[in-house]
C-alpha cells in the first residue's frame, strides 16, 4: 500500500511533490490483459499502472523523478506489451496502407518506420503509430492507445483491396537511455551499431524471434524489440536485464518528464479524435505532393487552406511543482475567458519547470501569450512557450 | 488455499473518462475500479458476495457509463444496421431492444451490443468494452450508406434486482409495469431526459436508465436513491457471479475477434437466409456447414473455492497434460456453492461430464463439462 493511500474510495493527492495521482483499488479482470513481461515487471515492484489498448502497463515503480534520471543517464527497459499491432498484408497492403495514411508511403522503403496518423475522412485523427516496412506489401502498425484494429477491418470491407488485417502475436519491450547501445551490442553484436534511426532489423537472440527497431518514445538513444513469440516473453526480459547489468539497467516505466520534455504527444490526452493533424502540429506527416487518394485528403486540404482554429502549443507554468502528471485537463483561462485546456503537464527537474501542452483558441497560441490556469494548487499563471522544451532537432536519440 | 485476485493500483489520468456518475459513486464508497471503453466502471462497493446477495433479495444500482453508445442515423439507417449484425431486425419494432452481435468478413465477434430502435432509422448500440464507432465509421466508408455515426451524450445506468419494479414505478409511474422484457420507454425525471429499457447484465428482474444530458448525471443518481430508499436500493458493481450463473457473456475476455458466434453459442443471434446482406454472411455459412472446431463450455470445479472474487487473468485448460484451451471465467456461486465458469475448449472435448484440468497458480484442478447457463436457462426470472 502507498504511504497515504485508504481503501476507502478516497482519491488522494500526490504522494509528494513529484509523483502523479493514483486511484487504489485497481481490481485484475479476464478481460484486461497482460502482457508476456508483466510477472517479471511486477517482481521489481509496479505502483500503479497505466491501462493502454485493454492491457496492464507498468506506470510507476519507485518514483518518476528517480527513473527519469536514470533514463536520461543510463538505460531502462520499459515493458510496452500494450503497443499493440495492428499487421497489414496480402496482394494489395501497400495500397490499402497508402488509403489510411496522409503520409506517402513512396518514401518509406523496406525495412525503415515511419512515425504516422491515420486519419478520417473528416481529417480526424484515429491513432499515431509507428509504421514499421517489414515487406513490399507487409506493414505493422505499433499502436498508442485503442481499437485501430476495428478501424482497419472496417475499412478493408467495402474497399475492394485484396488485403489480410489481423494482430500478429508480437509484444514491444522498450529499451531507452544513452547506455541503450551498450546493452544493444552487448544483445547482438557491433554491427547493431549500424542500425539507423527509423529503420528495423530481423533477428533472433538465442532462438527468440524479434524485429528490432531504433525508436521510442524517449527522444533518448534508444530501440524497441518487438517479441515475436509471447512465450519468449520470460526468456527476453532476462536475457536484456542480464546483458545490462554491466549498464546499470533498470525497468522504469515510460517517463511522462522526458517524453514532454521532447514535445512527444500521447494519444488520448495530446491528440483525440476530433483533433486534425494541423491543430496539433503534425501537419509535417502529412505529405501535401501525395499523388494517391487517402482517407481525409479532401478535408486536410480545405482545413490547411482555412487554417486551424485551435492549437495545440507549449506551455510554462509558474510556481511550484504541480506533479508528474495531471488529474484532469485543467481549465485555461486569458482575458477573462476560458481559452482552452491543459493537456498534459509534468515538472521537468532538469529545467526545474513545470512544462505541459494546452489546447488553445487560436487568438491566445502566440508564443509568450500570458494564461490562468486552473490547477489543483488553485490558479496559477503561465506562458505560452515553444515546443519541444529541449533538444528540437532531435540530436540526442539521432546521436 | 483460495487464489485472491490481483489488486493493485491504478495511474490516475484524465484519459479515462469519468461517467457523469463517477463522484457519485465514489461519495458512496466505491473501493475498486475497473475500466471498459475507456472509462471507469466501479467494481465493488463492499464485499462482492454481499453485494450479489443484494442483487439477488433486493435491488441495486450500477454506474455502467462505461457502456458507451453509437448512434446509428439518416436516410439508410435500418439497412445500415441489417449490414452490421446477422440478426434479423424486420421484426425489430420501434420501441424494441434487441441484443445482438456484430461480425468482422470472418465472423469473428467484433461486440454483442444491447441494440435500441428509436425510430425506423435511428439506433443505439451500448457496447460491450470494444470500439465500434470506429468499426462502423470504417466500414461506411467506399460504402454506398447514407448514415449518420457518432457518440450521443447518453450515460446507462443499471437498476438490477426483484425490486426494481418498484423503484421505477415511483421514478416514472406505473407504466413501467407494463413495459415488457427487451422494450423501452421515453420519460422525464424531475426533468432529466431519460429512456427506460428492461433490460441488463444481471439475468434478475432490471432496467437500465439511460441519462440523455451528461450534465445531470448527479441530480439523477440522487433522485433515484431517494426513490429507492424504502425498497433497499444500493450501489454495487456487477455482479459476476450473478452473470456467470446466468451464462451471460463478457466482450472481450469471453469471446472477442478470435471467435466467432457458433462457437460461443450465439448462433441464435445469426440468421444466414436473412434478405439483407450483412458482414461475415460467407464466413458464417462456411462455418455453420464445417461445424465449429471450439467451444465455450460450462465448466464447474468440484472442491473448494479456487479463486476470490473472480478469475484475474484467464488460466489455461488440459487434457491428458496437454494444453487445450484456456479458462475465460471462474466464480464461487454463493448460491450454489460451487466454482462455475466457461472455458474455451476443442468441440470433441465440449460434451457434457467431459472432465478437464484447469492450471491454476496454486496448482492443477479437475474441472466437469457442464450445462451453462447453471440457472433459469429460460430467463424466467427478468422476464417476471
Amino acid at each position: 500500500m502507498i504511504p497515504g493511500h485508504t481503501r476507502d474510495g478516497v482519491l488522494t493527492e500526490a504522494t509528494n511533490d513529484y509523483a502523479g495521482p493514483i486511484l487504489p483499488g485497481f481490481r485484475e479482470t479476464a478481460w484486461i490483459q497482460k502482457s508476456p513481461y508483466f510477472h517479471r515487471a511486477a517482481k521489481h515492484g509496479v505502483r500503479a499502472y497505466d491501462l493502454y489498448n485493454h492491457m496492464l502497463m507498468p506506470g510507476l515503480y519507485t518514483d518518476p523523478v528517480e527513473e527519469y534520471w536514470h533514463l536520461v543517464n543510463h538505460v531502462t527497459l520499459w515493458d510496452v506489451g500494450v503497443e499493440r499491432q495492428v499487421e497489414i498484408d496480402g496482394p494489395d497492403g501497400f495500397e490499402f496502407m497508402q488509403m489510411l495514411t496522409p503520409r506517402d508511403m513512396r518514401k518509406c522503403a523496406v525495412g525503415e518506420c515511419k512515425y504516422v496518423l491515420l486519419t478520417t475522412p473528416e481529417g480526424g485523427i484515429i491513432n499515431d503509430p509507428v509504421l514499421l516496412r517489414l515487406g513490399e506489401n507487409h506493414f505493422w502498425l505499433s499502436l498508442s492507445d485503442w481499437d485501430v484494429i476495428f478501424w482497419c477491418k472496417g475499412v478493408a470491407v467495402n474497399a475492394g483491396l485484396d488485403v489480410i488485417v489481423r494482430e500478429p502475436d508480437v509484444s514491444p519491450l522498450q529499451l531507452q537511455g544513452p547506455k541503450s547501445k551498450d546493452v544493444m551490442v552487448a544483445l547482438f553484436g557491433e554491427e547493431i551499431l549500424d542500425l539507423e534511426y527509423y529503420h528495423l532489423r530481423e533477428t533472433e537472440l538465442d532462438g527468440i524471434p524479434l524485429v528490432i527497431t531504433r525508436t521510442g518514445w524517449s527522444a533518448e538513444r534508444g530501440y524497441e524489440l518487438y517479441l515475436r513469440d509471447s512465450k519468449f516473453g520470460e526468456k527476453l526480459w532476462d536475457a536484456v536485464m542480464a546483458a545490462g547489468t554491466k549498464y546499470d539497467i533498470r525497468p522504469i516505466a515510460p517517463s511522462e518528464i522526458r517524453r514532454i520534455e521532447a514535445g512527444i504527444l500521447n494519444y488520448s490526452s495530446d491528440i483525440v479524435l476530433d483533433n486534425t493533424p494541423y491543430e496539433v502540429g503534425l501537419g509535417w506527416t502529412v505529405d501535401e505532393d501525395k499523388k494517391s487518394d487517402y482517407l481525409g485528403k479532401a478535408a486536410l486540404g480545405r482545413i490547411k487552406e482555412e487554417g486551424v482554429k485551435r492549437k495545440l502549443v507549449g506551455i510554462e507554468v509558474e510556481g511550484s511543482p504541480l506533479g508528474a502528471w495531471i488529474p484532469d485537463y485543467w481549465d485555461v483561462h486569458a482575458d477573462g475567458r476560458k481559452v482552452g485546456h491543459v493537456t498534459s503537464l509534468t515538472y521537468s527537474p532538469r529545467l526545474e519547470k513545470n512544462i505541459g501542452y494546452a489546447l488553445l483558441g487560436i487568438d491566445h497560441a502566440k508564443i509568450g501569450t500570458r494564461l490562468r490556469v486552473s490547477t489543483t494548487k488553485g490558479t496559477r499563471g503561465a506562458t505560452v512557450v515553444k515546443k519541444p522544451f529541449v533538444d528540437p532537432k532531435k540530436d540526442i536519440p539521432k546521436s | 488455499m483460495v487464489i485472491e485476485g490481483g489488486q493493485t493500483t491504478l495511474y490516475f489520468g484524465p484519459w479515462y473518462r469519468k461517467s457523469p456518475f463517477f463522484d457519485a459513486a465514489q461519495r458512496a464508497g466505491c473501493y475498486a475500479y475497473d475500466l471498459y471503453n475507456k472509462m471507469y466502471i466501479p467494481s465493488n462497493f463492499a464485499d462482492p458476495v454481499e453485494e450479489y446477495w443484494h442483487l439477488v433479495n433486493h435491488v441495486t444500482i450500477w454506474d455502467v457509463g462505461c457502456e458507451r453508445q453509437v448512434e446509428i442515423s439518416g436516410p439508410d439507417g435500418y439497412e445500415f444496421m441489417e449490414h452490421l449484425t446477422p440478426r434479423d431486425l424486420s421484426t425489430c419494432k420501434v420501441g424494441q431492444a434487441k441484443y445482438v452481435v456484430l461480425t468482422d468478413e470472418q465472423g469473428g465477434l467484433v461486440n454483442d451490443p444491447v441494440l435500441t430502435r428509436l425510430a425506423k432509422n435511428r439506433f443505439w448500440l451500448s457496447t460491450a468494452d470494444s470500439d465500434v464507432l470506429l468499426w462502423a465509421k470504417g466500414v461506411v466508408y467506399h460504402s454506398d450508406f447514407d448514415v449518420e455515426l457518432g457518440e450521443p451524450d447518453v450515460s446507462p445506468m443499471q437498476i438490477q434486482g426483484p425490486k426494481s419494479k418498484q423503484v421505477l414505478e415511483s421514478l416514472v409511474g406505473p407504466r413501467v409495469l407494463d413495459l415488457e422484457y427487451y422494450h423501452f420507454l421515453e420519460a422525464t425525471i424531475d426533468g432529466v431526459p431519460v429512456l427506460v429499457t428492461r433490460t441488463g447484465w444481471s439475468a434478475e428482474v432490471g432496467y437500465e436508465i439511460y441519462l440523455r444530458d451528461g450534465s445531470r448525471g448527479m441530480d439523477l443518481w440522487d433522485r433515484v436513491m431517494d426513490a429507492g430508499k424504502p425498497f433497499n436500493l444500493r450501489p454495487t458493481g456487477p455482479s459476476e457471479y450473478r452473470r456467470i450463473e446466468a451464462g451471460i457473456l463478457n466482450y472481450p475476455s469471453d469471446i472477442n475477434l478470435e471467435y466467432n458466434p457458433y462457437e460461443a453459442g450465439l448462433g441464435w443471434l445469426v440468421d444466414l437466409e436473412k434478405k439483407h446482406e450483412f458482414i461475415g454472411r460467407t464466413a458464417l455459412k462456411k462455418i455453420k456447414k464445417e461445424g465449429p472446431k471450439r467451444k465455450l463450455v460450462g465448466v464447474e470445479v468440484p472442491g473448494d473455492e479456487v479463486v476470490r472474487p473472480w478469475l484475474p487473468h484467464p488460466w489455461p485448460v488440459r487434457k491428458d497434460g496437454k494444453e487445450i484451451g484456456i479458462l475465460t471465467a471462474l466464480a464461487m456461486s454463493p448460491r450454489l456453492k460451487k466454482n462455475i465458469g466457461y472455458a474455451w475448449v476443442p468441440t470433441p472435448l465440449s460434451k457434457l461430464g467431459t472432465e478437464i484440468e484447469i492450471v491454476t497458480p496454486a496448482g492443477s484442478r479437475k474441472a466437469i463439462v457442464v450445462k451453462r447457463p447453471f440457472i433459469d436457462p429460460k430467463k424466467e426470472v427478468p422476464k417476471s
